[in-house]
């Protein structure tokens, strides 16, 4: 391993660590019903997000999904208002208001999260609009899930940004399961070829555990954006470890089977790079450690809150 | 007939005695009636809000349009639905909606009925090419081709949504190229020609059946009148004069009149047909005028379910 | 507020162009509408402002009313001024979703760390067979929405003054229902309703008078100072509100009427049940039932989707005749209160001249 790559690779490693130990310590501490909000684990997508965001600047703008708790880290969001706002305590980056599903860091350009599937996707066209009638050379970045796809508001949002060459990425991360249904029984199309039939140029990456080359791709495409190149549409295959929402595993269900996670597993940074992991651990777990205390000792939000912010 | 009925409203609509926002379907008409006789009896058709040509192809009712037209109880719906909400259930006229692309799924979900219950028959939905930028429409053609369904539909393209073109509302270059990606199949045509059609539909159907798959037809056509109205606006500053012209050249009913001299029919035979199609036209607008008006406590039947 | 170069009246159809002229002046705002650019510009409102301001700000949309009213939200959260604009408000029901599950939540849902400024413009349609998807009035149903802020313009002044706050000033979502049949009405500065709070967005006084309390909306307040104007050349004085805000009502100034009349007669546009009657009364009922001498009367429309016949459609809205003879009954107790009705079934001579299609 070269040094130069090394420094690189272990900032991306790092924040992928982060990511998965906060996870972890939310199913720690879910059985105390400290954290009230359904939470929707990132487990196993993490890579994407780190990757994604590494050269986005805190201008460029991202709207993601009520699993966005990796995007929120890796975006730049802080930690411990990540872990208040979990637990619902004013301390919270919205006052204990958003929970899981509505993490926003606008400072980082983190700009929300919607519990209803496909909802933000118009948003970032929106936003991108706004940006290139101002001259901005902002780039916006919008993720969804597959099952996204299915959803009207996708196809009215693709043929607005191609209609007017709008400046906003299309990242699907696709694992393949909306809920529990497979994509066959959902979608009769190819989802890539038809985001081409918009006039939008599509990249495709097998491989979601590739920190390196997400990084990379995502590089190139926003400069891409920044540019004036229009709409660029990504599909990044990764894997969900966890239920759909909830602390669990849910390989007994019937819908899926361990051998899909352990294929996905002999890629995961964490264990390619299990000896930077180690290193890294101690570091890790004092900074959730310093936010779980924050949030601790954060009080609750109480009836002086409750109507504040509703207009 | 469509296009004589129509030519009443024109000649009428000015008395006032119509009152309902008209959305004509001049011009087009070629592609309801190649699609409803096509269909014949074994098949559900649901229409948009442009669905005079429609109905009357699904129906050959000129009466209760004519009736449902002047807000009576000989109409439709007695008067209470006016041009944009024809239906005529028993026939196959499923209805039409004010709200652009919100009967495809409607129609889908015909389909879905159908495949359980009435193996052969067949959905259609019509919709201009502007209900094609509604989300809805991608979901309906999504889940009816996922889903297998016996389900046709039919894109009545004039290019135009109210008076946006394609190129001010479409991102992409083709929607036929779109549509593709879909697990379905595709028909086009341009001719505006009923006969050519009646042909694309009947084959279209025997796809739908062999396959247990959706098909997409797209046929070009033309919008004669304003998109919602009874006046020919030609001078308007989004029409095209060549365009306009081009279609004028190739009026559905002007092509089959000539088709049928061509193959041997005497002119005054021609003649004696659209005569009689005229007087009876003319009796059904009769009929409405004479017909009563709905009385007031007609205003809150039909509003819930009521047992029988 | 300065009016010294403005005209002494404007119809309701040149106040929208004028606010919607000045609104494209601001660099920020967005227009997104489908025909904003045709040559009928939204029923004139819009027109020629594209060529004037720039085709990229007065956006021409395709017919994805959920997409546009996402885009109208992420314009909004990256700094723009949207306005969306629906000629019929049947067509927003398409965009609920964003509209009430995000732009209402966006700024509560996130603790404040967002604004959503933005404006929809939804055209309520009347007569000449509109029927039952093309004339809904949808107030009530946005105004139960926390979050939202919910406007009824019922004059040219209301227009002009109210959009120009919700552009410049308001930083959250508002919904303004615009009454088709309003557009060719002419209204005189001289005769604009008071204002009786802070901000355009307050409730109106259209008559001060002292009988009857008579709260209404939109096109209803236009019916109201028809009745009144009839009803005091026969000895009943009538205090009219004009509602305005549907959203955000002042209490205190329904109570301060109630409280001199003691008689309460709300006339809305839509359905009453859940409706704008319904709210009134829920704001004396929770203050001071005691204040009433008679219960409450409200008009609307009729409780069905409404029918194209215009024998149907004539009975299914509460109109000028049913409104003086509703108020007459109310102040004289009984239903031979012996008050000469006017002849005319409703706006009969404004409404005629409406001869559709659209």
């Amino acid at each position: 391993m070269a040094n130069t790559h090394n420094e690189r690779l272990k900032r991306l490693i790092y924040q992928t660590l982060l990511i998965r130990r906060i996870e972890e310590r939310v199913i720690e501490l879910y059985p105390s019903d400290k954290i009230q909000s359904p939470v929707h684990l990132s487990i196993g997508q993490e890579p994407v997000a780190v990757g994604l965001c590494e050269p986005m600047t805190a201008r460029d703008v991202l709207f993601t999904t009520y699993r966005g708790h990796a995007y929120y880290v890796a975006k730049g969001g802080k930690l411990p208002e990540l872990m208040a706002e979990l637990y619902g305590r004013k301390g919270g980056v919205s006052g204990g208001k958003a929970g899981s599903m509505h993490l926003a860091a606008p400072e980082v350009g983190m700009m929300g999260s919607s519990a209803v599937v496909a909802s933000t996707i118009p948003h970032a066209v929106g936003a991108a609009l706004a940006a290139k009638v101002r001259g901005d050379k902002q780039a916006i970045i919008t993720i969804f899930g597959d099952g996204a796809i299915e959803e009207g508001v996708y196809h009215e949002s693709l043929n607005f940004a191609s209609l007017h060459k709008l400046p906003v990425l299309f990242v699907c991360e696709n694992n393949a399961l909306a809920v529990h249904t497979p994509l066959r029984e959902r979608q009769a199309f190819d989802i890539v070829t038809h985001a081409k039939a918009y006039n939008i140029n599509t990249t495709v990456i097998e491989d979601g555990n590739d920190l390196i080359k997400i990084a990379d791709t995502s590089a190139k495409l926003l400069e891409s954006l920044r540019s004036g190149g229009g709409p660029e549409w990504l599909m990044i295959k990764t894997y969900r470890y966890k239920e759909h929402v909830g602390p669990g595993d849910d390989f007994d269900s019937g819908y899926r089977s361990r051998a899909e996670m352990e294929k996905w597993l002999a890629t995961d940074p964490l264990y390619r790079w299990a000896d930077l992991v180690k290193e890294m651990e101690a570091d890790v777990k004092s900074e959730i450690d310093r936010a779980v205390a924050f949030a601790e000792a954060s009080p609750a939000p109480g009836l002086a809150d409750l109507l504040t912010d509703v207009e | 007939m469509t296009r004589r009925c129509e030519e009443t409203i024109v000649r009428i609509y000015p008395d006032d005695e119509m009152k309902t926002p008209m959305h004509m379907s001049m011009g087009q008409e070629a592609v309801a009636v190649g699609v409803c006789r096509a269909l014949g009896n074994n098949g559900d058709v649901v229409a948009s809000y442009r669905s005079h040509a429609t109905y009357l192809a699904q129906t050959e009712d000129h009466g209760s349009f004519f009736g449902e037209l002047h807000g009576r109880v000989n109409g439709t719906a007695d008067g209470k639905s006016g041009s944009m909400h024809l239906a005529d259930i028993p026939k196959g006229m499923l209805g039409s909606t004010g709200i652009v692309a919100a009967g495809i799924p409607v129609a889908v979900g015909a389909a879905f009925a159908n495949k359980q219950n009435s193996p052969g028959r067949i959905a259609a939905a019509f919709f201009g090419d502007g209900a094609t930028d509604e989300g809805v429409f991608w979901e309906s053609l999504n889940v009816s081709c996922a889903m297998g369904l016996p389900m046709m539909f039919v894109c009545e393209d004039n290019d135009l949504a109210v008076h946006t073109r394609k190129s001010h509302r479409q991102g992409f270059n083709s929607l036929v190229e779109v549509v593709k990606k879909y697990r379905c199949s595709v028909y086009e045509d341009d001719t505006n020609d009923v006969e050519s059609i009646y042909a694309m539909t009947r084959s279209a159907i025997a796809q739908i059946i062999a396959m247990g798959t959706p098909a997409f037809l797209n046929v070009k056509t033309y919008r004669y009148l304003e998109p919602c109205g009874t006046t020919m606006d030609s001078d308007a500053p989004y029409r095209r004069a060549e365009e306009d012209a081009y279609w004028k050249g190739r009026d559905c009913v002007a092509l089959q009149r000539a088709r049928l001299l061509a193959n041997g029919l005497a002119e005054k035979d021609v003649v004696a047909v659209e005569n009689e199609i005229n007087a009876a036209i003319l009796a059904s607008v009769a009929a409405a005028k004479a017909a009563a008006h709905p009385t007031p406590q007609q205003l809150y039947y039909g509003v819930f379910y009521e047992a029988p | 507020m300065t009016h010294q170069a403005q005209p002494t009246a404007l119809s309701y159809r040149e106040a929208l162009f004028k606010a919607m002229h000045d609104a494209m002046a601001l660099p920020n705002t967005l227009v997104f509408g489908q025909g904003v650019n045709d040559h009928k510009g939204i029923f004139g409102t819009t027109t020629g402002l594209g060529e004037k301001f720039g085709k990229n700000r007065m956006i021409e949309v395709p017919l994805a009313e959920e997409g546009v009213t996402g885009i109208c939200i992420g314009a909004a959260l990256n700094g723009a001024y949207p306005i969306n604009i629906h000629i019929r408000a049947d067509f927003v029901l398409l965009a609920m979703n964003q509209i009430i599950n995000l732009a209402a939540k966006y700024k509560y849902m996130f603790g404040g760390l967002f604004d959503v400024p933005m404006l929809v413009r939804l055209v309520i349609g009347r007569s000449w067979g509109q029927g039952a998807q093309h004339s809904q009035s949808l107030q009530s149903l946005f105004a139960h929405i926390p979050g939202l802020r919910v406007i009824m313009p019922a004059s040219s002044g209301a227009i002009v003054d109210s959009y120009a706050h919700a552009v410049q000033h308001h930083r959250g979502p508002v919904i303004s229902l615009e009454h088709r049949l309003m557009y060719d009405l002419t209204f005189e500065r001289d005769h604009e309703p008071t204002v009786l709070g802070k901000t355009p967005f307050s409730q109106r006084r259209v008559r001060k008078g002292n009988d009857v309390t008579v709260v209404s909306t939109s096109i209803m307040s236009l019916e109201a100072r028809r009745a009144a104007d009839w009803l005091a050349d026969r000895g009943v004085s009538c205090d009219v509100i004009d509602l305005h805000c549907v959203s955000h009502i002042d209490a205190n100034v329904i109570m301060e009427s109630v409280g001199r009349t003691g008689r309460l007669l709300v006339a809305d546009t839509s359905w009453q049940p859940y409706g704008v009657g319904a709210e009134i009364c829920r704001i004396v009922c929770e203050r001071d039932p005691g204040a009433l001498k008679a219960p409450v009367v409200t008009l609307g429309m009729a409780a069905a989707p409404c029918p194209t016949a215009k024998s149907l459609e004539d009975i299914y809205y509460p109109n000028l005749t049913t409104l003086t003879d509703s108020i007459a009954k109310l102040v004289r107790g009984k239903a031979d209160h012996g008050i000469e009705l006017p002849h005319e079934r409703s706006m009969a001579d404004v409404y005629k001249r409406f001869k559709g299609p659209f």
